[in-house]
């Protein structure tokens, strides 16, 4: 019943509406179908006229041939630095020696052995092993 | 002795000032052409101010709308402005400078838009109920502005190897609210040469 009566209000009220909108005086040439696009703006106004007055960033990434060499020049002196600081981090897969002539890597690490691969932690690379894997690793 | 290491120390506490204080900022003047970067800067954003206040300022579409309406001034309303060049440009620099022109001239009345004509319906319904009878100020008696001022800033960029061409073509439009009419359209052209 309840329901029965919101429908039968909201029914009886959009039609009042729309007969209140037609029966609107009309100007001279206006377009008597005027309603339809003023009860959508209506809905959109508030959203739309909020940004009034302002800047719509919509901004493009030009090229610079200069700032691509400079982006190009520094990325390559980061990566230059983050395969030192790899290289120094696994340092025992480069035959260094200790003074006696004795390779001494799996003596401090044998954790990290290169050449075992049942030991742990042996699958774990560097970021630049993943970059060029057909290097000399 | 002493006086060599007092003259030292001296010294030595001059040349620490001088190192730590060597950032050194100077006021100027706004309107000196100051370019560092070969980005949009305030010069940029005054030339456009310029060039456009004085463009819409002297227009028929002014003298025609006075005809029409019998003398009334047209009421103008700022709408987007919309930047679709490479870098971040605020437009309200120099549409600030042009309202203000409005203004001060009195050829024009301005009505707010966007955020500030939000903030006061706001302030307007607080006064429903907070202000005295006499004070309240009441809704549905804003002006309804005769145009709208919308416009676009657009670039193209040539560079290659240390030189490089920047160019700016900021376009400001005012449309009859009514028939969708283009009335002006004012433009600025700034081109610029790089050269690192």
């Amino acid at each position: 019943m309840k329901l029965f009566t919101l429908l039968l209000f909201s029914i009886v009220f959009t039609s009042l509406q729309s007969s209140f909108a037609q029966s609107e005086v009309l100007l001279p040439d206006q377009n008597p179908q005027y309603y339809s696009s003023k009860a959508k703006y209506m809905v959109l106004a508030d959203s739309i006229n909020k940004f009034h007055n302002t800047t719509l960033q919509n901004t493009y990434k030009a090229y610079d041939w200069y700032d691509a060499k400079q982006k190009r020049r520094s990325d390559r002196l980061l990566f230059r630095r983050e395969l030192r600081l790899e290289r120094a981090r696994f340092s025992n897969r480069w035959n260094y020696s200790n003074y006696n002539g004795w390779n001494n890597r799996d003596y401090y690490q044998p954790y990290n052995n290169w050449q075992n691969g049942n030991y742990r932690n042996n699958n774990r690379h560097s970021l630049p092993y993943y970059l060029f894997p057909n290097w000399y690793w | 002795m002493k006086k060599i290491l007092t003259l030292s120390l001296a010294f030595i506490s001059f040349i620490l000032l001088s190192v730590s204080c060597s950032r050194q900022v100077t006021r100027v003047d706004p309107a000196e052409q100051i370019d560092i970067s070969g980005r949009w800067n305030n010069t940029d954003s005054r030339l456009t101010a310029e060039q456009l206040t004085n463009d819409v300022l002297k227009e028929l579409w002014l003298t025609n709308f006075m005809q029409a309406k019998a003398g009334q001034k047209p009421v103008v309303i700022c709408g987007f402005v919309d930047n679709k060049s490479h870098e971040h440009i605020e437009a309200e620099t120099f549409v600030k400078d042009l309202e203000q022109a409005f203004i001060k001239t009195q050829k024009v009345r301005l009505v707010q838009a966007g955020k500030k004509r939000e903030e006061l319906r706001a302030e307007r319904a607080d006064q429903q109920t907070n202000s005295t009878v006499s004070t309240m100020k009441k809704f549905g008696m804003e002006v309804g502005a005769d145009y709208i001022m919308q416009g676009s800033i657009n670039s193209i960029v040539d560079a290659h190897k240390k030189k490089k061409v920047v160019y700016y073509q900021v376009n400001l439009e005012l449309t009859d609210m009514q028939t969708n009419e283009v009335v002006w359209i004012g433009d600025k052209k700034i081109a610029k040469y790089v050269k690192n």
